[in-house]
């Protein structure tokens, strides 16, 4: 797969194209060396605005490579997902420079596995445990979820002896807002038919918008929507017109799980949408403006997440419906780590869901961050690539 | 000399050893009387509600490889046995217990059983309780006395009765009156032989779920003077140099007590049984007289140090106080397959022992199939041989 034309500009031209992890390193080293504070996050749930208003600088840390699973091993249960295994491999061999150079670390009890791998890493750096309630839909989930954020709070401000006001939350808010609008501009674009994006530079854009602040962005995403609009003046696009669209959904993906993205692309398909939280789930959702509680209103935000942690997860349902009518799939292919549970389990849903109310063909792949499987990911993605 | 074959029922009734018989007897005669029966499968389901509003909580089958396979062809074969054993039993309506039970009891205890319930949820009704998971927060006791109180008006509703405070005041003086003389039982445990085996602990372990504090002394009664005859005779199990064991880590029941089979035919004597299936919940008592018997229930419940929790510095604290009362050899700890947080858990459990204890340990992975008897068989003598 490829797009129509051989010299196709790259959506984010720098000396970083196709490596979405030095490109987020240096911007989060450039911010540090300018006396930020840095606060690595695991997950989607870690609230940015409250990190960004105590004036530190969100780092994603090293979760996606299979090359430090052997040393997690040594602690760790081999039948658990990749990437808890990956990412304390990452902390117990010292590779991870995003974990290096962070000053604390922000944690949630999202699933058994990382609840209890954090346990294991807690004498490393400064770490806040979230308690993140699980029944999203009881009235006492938001207030349970903001005394945790204000919690965290407190121990950003005391471990980087600095200070976010509700005005600065407020602000970071609305930055959240305006950065989620110009990534979904974005994803419309993938949206079309044929899509105008290649999945690498959604998954790029996505990893740099994750910790680069909105006003940072800004050239990026003028470069962005200049590049896109130029393709769609030039009839630029990716793939066939009759390509498979490929709705991808599950479990983070990334590094050595992106083959999953590779196959699906050497079968002929196209990815079009990214139902995860390395693609376009955590730009879904707006935060609600001037509510008078910014704290609260960060909150309601993060626990309309649809993560599978949640029980019942209802909404996952409701956002699949929205990303199916928008981006139009032909299949729907969901990607589960091995050993993560609460999507496996979730993904029976899914499967009736996407083939019940929406007629769409839907392929589970379960896989790690090994590559033993991936003939057999391919013969089966064909399979159904064949079957359409 | 070692004795193997322990003369006389320990429990001197028409049961015997055989508990499931009795439980269900007495399910089906209190549901005889009118008794709702409510249905759970997590030690922190608070039972004092339950039995105060009129009702009998029942414990949901789980533990049976028999009725995995069914499970299979919605759960992932990569589960903790225990999770797909009791769908398995819902979904081929098997549990009789289950088919008894009027409404059900979850927790948000680990990932598995969490969404698990979501495919049982339409059948029955089913009550989750948001179980926090940070037992060292300030606002945990708050958080969880107020999941407690939403469970009471479930149960309110749904079987439109009322728990009164006065009722559920004299379910806690019962539950920890039960509880105190069943961890007194325990002592017989530690006794060096031991005058009993594992079966008959675990015969003893589940009378509280079927009786009165009344009707549990006077079984009491018998039981220890059974006992004692058997120390003042000299009858012990195993022999003084048989390995004493603690066992801990997951729920041991049914297809997964091969486990305890295994450690007894390799010699061994099984002293001590931490899991929740096991003497963790007897050692822990609720506060009586305080004028806000919810919040008591909810503040004792959440004493069980059970790996869900992060960090559960109180099962470290457990096992001291079990390791000083039941002096075992060796500590092994049970792991069912892909249970994610005992299995991590584990890590601390034996580094604790062998470091703070110096006691040898071992760690079992297993589940409910009988593939990996001979396995564990090899193992378990190994780590006695080395004693």
């Amino acid at each position: 797969m490829a797009f129509n034309v051989p010299d196709a500009k790259p959506l984010i031209e720098d000396e970083f194209v196709g490596e979405a992890a030095k490109r987020a390193l240096q911007y989060i080293q450039t911010k540090r060396a300018a006396g930020m504070p840095v606060a690595g996050i695991y997950c989607g749930y870690a609230p940015m605005e409250v990190i960004r208003a105590v004036g530190a600088v969100p780092a994603i840390l090293c979760a996606f490579a299979n090359k430090t699973i052997a040393a997690a091993e040594a602690v760790l249960p081999a039948n658990l997902c990749p990437l808890i295994k990956s990412s304390y491999g990452f902390i117990i061999t010292d590779t991870c420079p995003f974990f290096g150079i962070s000053d604390a670390v922000v944690a949630e009890t999202t699933c058994d596995g990382k609840k209890k791998m954090f346990e294991l890493i807690s004498e490393y750096k400064p770490m806040f445990v979230m308690d993140l309630p699980q029944l999203p839909d009881e009235k006492e989930a938001l207030a349970n979820w903001a005394v945790m954020i204000t919690k965290l709070q407190g121990f950003l401000e005391k471990t980087f002896e600095k200070s976010a006001t509700p005005e600065g939350i407020e602000a970071e808010i609305k930055a959240t807002n305006i950065k989620n609008r110009l990534m979904n501009r974005v994803f419309d674009c993938a949206a079309r038919k044929p899509s105008l994006l290649k999945w690498s530079e959604t998954y790029e854009l996505v990893f740099l918008a994750q910790v680069a602040t909105t006003e940072d962005l800004q050239a990026t995403f003028q470069e962005v929507f200049k590049t896109l609009e130029e393709r769609e003046a030039k009839g630029v696009h990716y793939g066939t017109a009759s390509a498979p669209r490929v709705l991808v959904t599950g479990c983070p993906v990334g590094g050595d799980s992106t083959k999953v993205y590779k196959i699906i692309e050497e079968a002929g398909g196209v990815v079009v949408a990214m139902d995860s939280c390395t693609g376009m789930k955590p730009f879904m959702t707006e935060i609600e403006e001037n509510t008078g509680d910014p704290i609260a209103a960060v909150a309601a935000r993060y626990l309309q997440l649809p993560c599978s942690c949640m029980t019942p997860n209802t909404r996952r349902l409701d956002e699949l419906d929205k990303t199916i009518a928008r981006f139009q799939p032909d299949v729907v292919i969901e990607v589960v780590l091995h050993a993560c549970h609460s999507y496996n389990i979730e993904s029976y849903k899914i499967m009736n869901h996407a083939k019940n109310k929406h007629n769409l063909p839907y392929l589970k792949i379960e896989t790690d961050y090994s590559d033993g499987d991936v003939e057999q990911i391919r013969t089966r993605v064909e399979a159904l690539f064949d079957s359409l | 000399m070692t004795v193997f074959n322990i003369p006389g029922p320990l429990i001197n009734d028409r049961y015997k050893s055989d508990q499931v018989g009795r439980f269900l007897d007495y399910i089906l005669k209190r549901r005889e009387e009118g008794t709702p029966v409510v249905g759970l499968y997590c030690g922190y389901a608070p039972v004092e509600l339950i039995r105060a509003m009129g009702a009998v909580p029942v414990s949901l089958c789980a533990s049976s490889q028999r009725t995995i396979p069914a499970a299979e062809a919605v759960l992932p074969a990569n589960l903790c046995p225990l999770i797909k054993s009791s769908f398995g039993f819902i979904r081929t309506s098997t549990c009789l217990f289950y088919e008894l039970s009027e409404a059900v009891i979850g927790e948000t205890t680990c990932d598995g059983k969490k969404k698990m319930f979501e495919l049982i949820s339409h059948l029955k009704p089913t009550h989750v309780m948001d179980l926090p998971q940070l037992p060292d927060e300030e606002d945990v006791r708050e958080r969880w006395t107020e999941m407690v109180r939403k469970l009471k008006i479930f149960l309110e509703t749904t079987f439109q009765a009322e728990i009164a405070a006065d009722r559920l005041e004299s379910e806690i003086k019962e539950t920890n009156k039960k509880c105190r003389l069943i961890d007194g039982f325990f002592d017989y445990a530690a006794l060096h032989p031991p005058p009993l085996n594992w079966q008959e602990l675990y015969d003893v372990i589940g009378l509280d779920a079927v009786t009165n504090s009344g009707e549990l002394q006077s079984l009491m009664a018998g039981i220890t003077s059974t006992l004692d005859e058997r120390v003042a005779a000299g009858i012990c199990f195993g022999s003084p140099a048989s390995p004493r064991v603690l066992v801990s880590g997951c729920p041991i029941g049914g297809d997964a007590s091969k486990v305890l089979k295994i450690i007894e035919e390799a010699g061994g004597v099984i002293v001590a049984l931490e899991a929740c299936s096991g003497m963790k919940g007897y050692s822990i008592r609720i506060d009586e007289g305080t004028g806000d018997p919810l919040r008591a229930v909810a503040e004792a419940t959440l004493k069980i140090p059970c790996s869900c929790m992060t960090p559960n510095r109180s099962r470290l604290e457990m096992l001291d106080e079990m390791i000083a009362r039941f002096k075992p050899d060796v500590v092994i700890d049970v792991v069912l397959h892909a249970c994610h947080a005992y299995n991590v858990e584990s890590y601390k459990i034996t580094k604790h022992v062998q470091d703070r204890h110096a006691l040898p340990s071992l760690k079992i992975e297993t589940d409910y199939s009988d593939g990996d008897v001979e396995q564990i068989r090899t193992r378990v003598e190994a780590l006695f041989d080395s004693l």
